[in-house]
């Protein structure tokens, strides 16, 4: 309970603690209600403590001279219903699903607001029951409870390898429910680690939180299952909503997509390409991309390894290069730079110190693979139309054509976490691995 | 009639853009966007329910919303987090809690109440206690004091654009307006006790200048019971002085319905009342009823459930025009989504036969005492309306069910859902709790409003009469007034005449609303040589936004009638009526007075002009 000490101190006098009924005078003051804890003292009256009332609204009370009284009709917090036992129809597709934290894993505690995550199947069906009729949930289990941006390619990892062994069992699919911040990060780790896929590993997750009657999630996971189950498709994928309503959600690749906006539900956009499909909460699907890799009948391998010693950075006006000097003295192996518009970071700054054409220079010098992409998110990189690129390009670095500064980061990291030399690393991240790099750009993928 | 209780709570928007965003809170109704969503119900609302039964009742309808980026932001959208409460508006809610005379929280906590009839995007409704009553919260009435139990600050619900059972639309430029809710202890004892509270409740929000007036600006909902009744809230009452009559007419329902438990008493127990629905399709074949006809022609059924005892009981009146039967029918609309029921106290009617009335009494198993209800409908719905008639019959045994209920504008009211429970209610997560500072409260106390009679105690000094004193006291233009008179060239009492007089009576000859700023802006700078009667003209074209306050002011220069031209038309009114003039003598100039009026009202002083025709007349009877 994080009263504070003094608050705690009362209390314990009393004999009271969180969930007993209590009455609280003080002055003109009456006040029954249940205690509950406090989540947090930093924000709020810290000395305040925190009063249920039978109208359902929680308020703040100091106690300051008040009188409290314990009362008959205590509650006990922080227990959830145990839920009943669902039987499953067993025809049905077999899917798997992890949750891996996130607001789609969270569930609340509608009497204290506190959170918990989500790791039974029952949990699943009583949110949404529509799942019953369209997969048969062999499998659902709870690898972690992690925020996204707390990720690292250890979860990466254990996420391909969990998403193999299910579909080296048999699955028809896997729905992987991550937080949103990073999702695009795990949906492209995944995409290079998981090998001669033969069936569609559904990434999701909820930009609402699930316990208002607003929440995406159900919609994304009955729209994912339904991918998961239905499609056939051999990638990893996101699915999410397409548009602010919930009319239908987009299949958009691992490693052709991005969180878009902070808040919105149909936050991630396909960038750079088209979604390969639209679905619908109905279970229809339309394809819209033509070229995709079909399910195929053997399991996947895992090539989960990953140099740790890979950076991303940003060039921006007025960056300096030290950062470069930094990571290189650091020992990383491989960085990714942000660079402006095709490509460019400064290299005849007035101020000639600025200029990171020293930094790089030394940096590929010592060993370390360098490779540009555009922090305009959309477009491809060129490093022939301005000499700053040029400089770049001679020097040794790799322009990423059309690929998303994040994916670059985790192929980057993929490639390096394998025993291949520099030149083989340059060499193959401008290989298309899994859909990540083209050679076209498309009129009609600039959409946002 | 057994003692009556009845409790109100204020709905009262406050004068501020939105509660969790910055968005203005006018609109125009105009909307550039629609975005479609549904609502889904969550296991914690709807108890132990297995997952099929979970899923009809989550079986969602279709919610479009209007929106527009001149009255909306994502918020609303619930695209993104609420942001914080501005002090502004939170100081508000403190000072009408303080005004009060309430205990204010030391930590004020939004909560999420559950709201999924789609009238919130979010699927609750942002809401925060504020303040509880206490001994010397008090609204004084003539019939005895009634305490306040709290204040909360809230935000406004969508607007209902279209309702239907699969789907709904709504405005999204009214969501998130700032309100307080004020809740009363069910104290009264009265329905003109409901009415002078809610009149006192209005005043004194007015007093503190932070409310905003207009149609729909406040609304009351109304908790009543009678002595072994049941507490009824009655929701959204806007026209105050209807109260009266809703309290006397639900007063009068809740005897009606005692009245019923107590003969349903006498001939029957409640265990004979059992859920055995029958399929009286077949009765009706060949019917000539044109309503079953056309059920019939879809492929829908006719169902009946016996009532046992309840013969003549469904007919019975429990509100003028509102019988027994009609509450049935009110079920069978919420929860079944038909248009109403048949029983059988009404029979034969609705084009059935006496031989088909007959036979389905025969079918459903009447006996003399027992009544039959019958349903029209698609299966599914005819059963579930048919469940839903059960259940309230059901209660029927035991008076008075609990129920939210809908104002009409008879006075009378009908079914809208189950009261709520408190389960309903969670903590909002999104926005960390509000500490309320003893210094905050003592600066905001220092500067409370004046109580009414103070008020009007002033404005006798400044020299208004004392009528139009409380008259302003009452009205809605206190707050102008008062900004109004500390920079005007007008005389107060010229000010308040305006307010109290010129302006209702252009309203009532459906003229343009003025907004408060336009309004005081108007009246602070109305200059000494325009006569006043160009007061509304001045406003009218300065609201109309093409000119600026020296064009308005030139304009009506120009446009102002000067005492020659009005003195040459007096002299030709004189004239042409000559013998009247000489007949009535002075008293012809109320007459004649009206004439030129009707030609120079808004263009020069109606005193100047009385002046100047009083002049000639006596000057022609010389």
């Amino acid at each position: 309970m994080p009263y504070s000490e003094e608050v705690e101190k009362k209390l314990s006098e009393k004999g009271v603690k969180p969930g007993d009924r209590i009455l609280l005078k003080r002055g003109r003051l009456i006040v029954e209600g249940v205690l509950l804890p406090r989540e947090e003292v930093d924000f709020g009256d810290g000395y305040a403590i925190v009063i249920k009332l039978d109208n359902g609204y929680n308020v703040g009370f100091r106690l300051d001279d008040g009188e409290i009284v314990k009362l008959e009709g205590s509650v006990e917090l922080g227990k959830f219903k145990a839920l009943e036992k669902v039987e499953q129809d067993k025809t049905l597709p077999p899917v798997s699903i992890f949750s891996t934290g996130g607001t789609i894993s969270a569930r609340i505690d509608y009497y204290t607001g506190g959170v918990s995550m989500l790791f039974t199947p029952e949990e699943v069906f009583y949110n949404v029951p529509e799942v019953l009729k369209i997969a048969y949930l062999r499998r659902v289990e709870r690898l972690f409870s992690l925020a996204s941006e707390d990720m690292t390619h250890r979860e990466w990892s254990t996420m391909a390898r969990k998403a193999a062994e299910s579909l080296s069992e048999g699955d028809a699919g896997v729905l992987i429910l991550h937080g949103t911040d990073t999702m695009h990060y795990t949906s492209a780790a995944l995409s290079f680690m998981l090998r001669g896929l033969n069936a569609p590993v559904v990434l999701i997750g909820s930009q609402r939180s699930s316990d208002r009657g607003s929440r995406d999630s159900d919609m994304n996971i009955i729209c994912g299952l339904n991918v998961a189950t239905k499609m056939n498709l051999g990638e990893v994928v996101v699915c999410m909503h397409a548009e602010s309503g919930d009319t239908f959600n987009n299949v958009i690749r691992g490693t052709r997509v991005r969180k878009m906006h902070s808040t919105r539900r149909d936050a991630f956009k396909p960038v750079n390409s088209p979604p390969l499909a639209r679905v619908w909460p109905d279970g229809r699907v339309e394809m819209v991309e033509k070229e995709f890799r079909p399910r195929g009948t053997e399991p996947p391998t895992v090539d989960d390894v990953f140099e740790p010693k890979t950076a991303l950075v940003k060039a921006y006006p007025g960056s300096d290069p030290e950062v470069i000097d930094f990571l290189v003295d650091k020992g990383y192996r491989g960085i990714v730079i942000e660079g402006t518009g095709m490509g460019h970071v400064p290299t005849e700054p007035l101020d000639r110190k600025l200029s990171w054409v020293n930094s790089v220079k030394r940096g590929l010098e010592e060993g370390v693979v360098i490779a540009m992409a555009s922090q305009c998110v959309f477009g491809r990189v060129d490093p022939y139309v301005y000499r700053n690129a040029r400089i770049m390009m001679k020097l040794g670095v790799v322009y990423c054509e059309d690929m998303l500064s994040e994916v670059a980061y985790v192929k980057l990291g993929w490639l390096l976490g394998h025993c291949f030399d520099n030149e083989t690393v340059k060499k193959l991240m401008l290989h298309n691995f899994a859909g990540e790099i083209s050679m076209r750009s498309l009129f009609s993928t600039y959409r946002l | 009639m057994g003692s009556l209780k009845v409790g109100l709570e204020f709905h009262q928007r406050l004068a501020f853009h939105k509660l969790f965003c910055s968005c203005p809170s006018t609109s125009s109704g105009e909307a550039s966007g629609k975005v479609v969503r549904r609502l889904r119900a969550s296991a914690s609302e709807l108890g132990e329910l297995d997952p099929a039964a979970l899923a009809e009742a989550s079986r969602s309808r279709l919610f479009t919303y209007h929106v527009d980026d001149s009255f909306n932001c994502l918020v609303e959208l619930d695209e993104e987090p609420p942001h914080l409460i501005d002090d502004e508006i939170f100081d508000a809610a403190l000072e009408i809690a303080l005004y009060f005379n309430m205990t204010v929280v030391d930590e004020a906590r939004v909560m999420r109440k559950t709201v999924i009839d789609g009238s919130n995007t979010s699927g609750f409704q942002r809401t925060l206690l504020v303040a509880l009553g206490n001994d010397d919260s008090i609204v004084e009435t003539s019939e005895g004091p009634v305490r306040l139990k709290s204040l909360c600050l809230e935000e406004e619900s969508a607007f209902i654009v279209e309702s239907g059972r699969e789907a709904a639309e709504y405005r999204l430029d009214r969501l998130g307006i700032p309100l307080v809710e004020i809740a009363t202890e069910p104290d009264i004892k009265s329905p003109s006790q409901a009415l002078e509270t809610a009149e006192e409740v209005g005043l004194a929000l007015r007093m503190t200048g932070k409310v905003m007036r207009g149609l729909g600006t406040i609304r009351q909902d109304l908790n009543i019971s009678v002595e072994g009744g049941a507490r009824q809230e009655i929701k959204g009452v806007q026209n105050l002085k209807l109260i009266p009559e809703i309290v006397e007419r639900e007063a009068l329902r809740q005897n009606s319905l005692l009245r019923i438990r107590d003969l349903l008493r006498t001939r029957c127990s409640p265990e004979k009342l059992t859920y055995d629905p029958v399929d009286l399709t077949g009765v009706f074949k060949e019917t000539r009823s044109k309503l079953i006809l056309k059920a019939l022609s879809k492929g829908e059924v006719v169902y009946g459930l016996k009532a046992p005892g309840f013969k003549g009981l469904l007919g019975m009146e429990l509100q003028p025009g509102r019988r027994f039967g009609t509450e049935l029918a009110d079920y069978a609309r919420v929860w079944g989504g038909l248009q109403g029921i048949i029983h059988t106290d009404e029979l034969p009617g609705y084009g059935i036969s006496e031989k088909e009335f007959t036979e389905a009494c025969r079918v459903l198993g009447l006996s003399d005492e027992d009544a039959g209800v019958i349903v029209v409908g698609e299966l599914a719905r005819a059963e579930a309306a048919l469940k839903a008639v059960y259940s309230r019959l059901l209660k029927a045994f035991e008076g008075v069910p609990s129920e939210t209920r809908r104002a009409l504008e008879d006075g009378n009211t009908d079914y809208l859902r189950p009261l709520p429970g408190s389960a309903r209610m969670y903590p909002e997560t999104d926005i960390p709790p509000i500490p309320v500072s003893r210094e905050r409260l003592e600066r905001i106390r220092l500067t409370l409003p004046k109580k009414p009679q103070e008020k009007i105690k002033e404005l006798e000094a400044i020299g208004l009469s004392s009528h139009m004193a409380q008259q302003l006291v009452r009205s809605h233009y206190l707050f102008v007034f008062e900004k109004s008179i500390l920079a005007s060239g007008l005389t107060p009492v010229a000010i308040a005449s305006f307010l109290l007089n010129t302006l209702p009576y252009v309203r009532r000859e459906g003229g343009k609303e003025f907004s408060d700023e336009q309004l005081i802006t108007v009246l602070r700078t109305f200059p000494s040589d325009l006569p006043r009667d160009m007061i509304q003209e001045a406003l009218t074209l300065f609201a109309d936004k093409h000119m600026s306050l020296e064009e308005v002011y030139e304009e009506l220069r120009r446009r102002r009638v000067g005492e020659e031209e009005l003195r040459a038309e007096a002299k030709r009114l004189v004239e042409e009526n000559i013998s009247y003039v000489k007949e009535k003598g002075v008293n012809s100039v109320k007459l004649l007075m009206g004439r030129m009026m009707e030609k120079f009202r808004g263009v020069a002083e109606g005193a100047t002009i009385y002046r100047i025709l009083m002049e000639e007349v006596k000057r022609r009877l010389e």
